[in-house]
């Protein structure tokens, strides 16, 4: 790799911290815009507030969470009718509110052609309503946000077989549900109890690694020398895959794991 | 560890940008080595993150981890703790394709202690 290479590669993940944190799209239409708009929602799990800055200058801010659409805040873009400006106004949206809420974003759009967006954590709770990202683009003909939880779930499933003979206890953490993979009694009593209380201290709105980590990635755990094996925690969209791992080198899961993101 | 030092280590890891050496009981960054020149307030989220992911009961059996790794598509961090409980510890921040062994082995090294 060349050294501005190197370079950009290090700028690129400086900015990975976070909900695309520094990203950018363009777009051709303006359907193509509200596409790109709500694909960055439905990456947003914990409460974020997401601000797209346009390419003159104007923003258009809004709080997402639960990989749903949950405030429009002000102040509303300019050149929007008052009765879609009125959407603008901080308050929790819902359902019935998709057609109205995609109408305002493609007008948005229509006077754009590309955006930077910035996201900073939010304390909101998305449980109190919000509009699926699905319900807007139907509202607007458009197909769903990218859905790739299929072929997530494949890879998910290939790490854990891949591991399986190594492992010493498997859960599939999906919102207030767990599913138990792997394990006897004692060790799936163990591993939740775990989980329970580390997801609790790294999903708060202050770790800062806590996006990147929830929307996809792993952690590993490395006792002290002289203590067998590891624990792992990985992060897909809200739901985690945590498990025990022994007598396999940590390199070699992060491996199996990195294989089924290539 | 002394700004000489964390740049030899840094130089040893090809695809490592930035380590960094903290005090994760006072949440204190001490010195760093990166290939940019990051702002505090990054270094210091680094070191946040390092003393919440080592905190006492990180580890599956309730004690400290003494290492862990962080993996996304887009880059690999790195957080180990000196093994004489002294809240010293190394942070990394790494290129995805880093050789996870040589960054363990030359981290445990650094800190004074062996392989995990």
């Amino acid at each position: 790799m060349s050294a501005l290479g190197a370079l950009k590669a290090a700028l690129a993940r400086v900015a990975s911290d976070g909900l695309s944190a520094g990203d950018s799209a363009g777009f051709l239409t303006p359907a193509d815009g509200v596409a790109c708009i709500l694909d960055r929602i439905d990456l947003a799990v914990l409460p974020r507030k997401l601000r797209f800055r346009f390419e003159d200058g104007s923003d258009l801010t809004c709080l997402a969470g639960g990989r749903r659409l949950l405030q429009l805040l002000p102040p509303a873009p300019e050149g929007l009718s008052p009765q879609t400006a009125a959407l603008f106004d901080g308050r929790m949206l819902g359902p019935a509110e998709a057609e109205p809420v995609a109408n305002a974003l493609i007008a948005v759009t229509g006077q754009h052609e590309t955006f930077r967006l910035r996201a900073e954590p939010d304390a909101t709770d998305p449980a109190m309503g919000g509009i699926g990202t699905e319900a807007i683009a139907a509202a607007l003909g458009l197909a769903p946000a990218d859905d790739d939880d299929a072929d997530e779930g494949d890879a998910i499933d290939a790490f854990v077989a891949a591991l399986t003979p190594n492992l010493r206890g498997a859960l599939w953490v999906d919102d207030q549900e767990i599913e138990v993979l792997n394990g006897s009694d004692a060790e799936v009593e163990a591993l939740s109890d775990w989980a329970a209380v580390l997801l609790e201290r790294l999903l708060a709105p202050g770790f800062p690694l806590a996006a990147s980590f929830e929307t996809d990635g792993i952690l590993v755990f490395i006792p002290p020398a002289g203590t067998e094996g590891h624990a792992l925690v990985a992060g897909r969209l809200g739901q985690f895959l945590v498990a025990k791992v022994e007598g396999a080198d940590p390199a070699a899961t992060l491996a199996l794991w990195q294989d089924g993101h290539g | 560890m002394t700004p000489r030092a964390l740049s030899e280590f840094r130089s040893r890891l090809p695809g490592c940008d930035l380590v960094v050496y903290a005090d994760i009981a006072s949440r204190t960054v001490l010195a760093s080595d990166g290939a940019l020149r990051y702002p505090q307030e990054y270094l210091d989220a680094l070191c946040l993150s390092a003393a919440e992911l080592l905190a006492p009961g990180s580890g599956l059996g309730g004690e400290p981890a003494a290492e862990v790794l962080f993996l996304t598509e887009t880059g690999a961090r790195a957080f180990f703790r000196a093994p004489d409980a002294t809240g010293e510890s190394l942070c990394c921040i790494c290129a995805p394709e880093i050789d996870v062994t040589d960054l363990r082995r030359e981290a445990r090294a650094a800190l004074g202690g062996a392989p995990a």
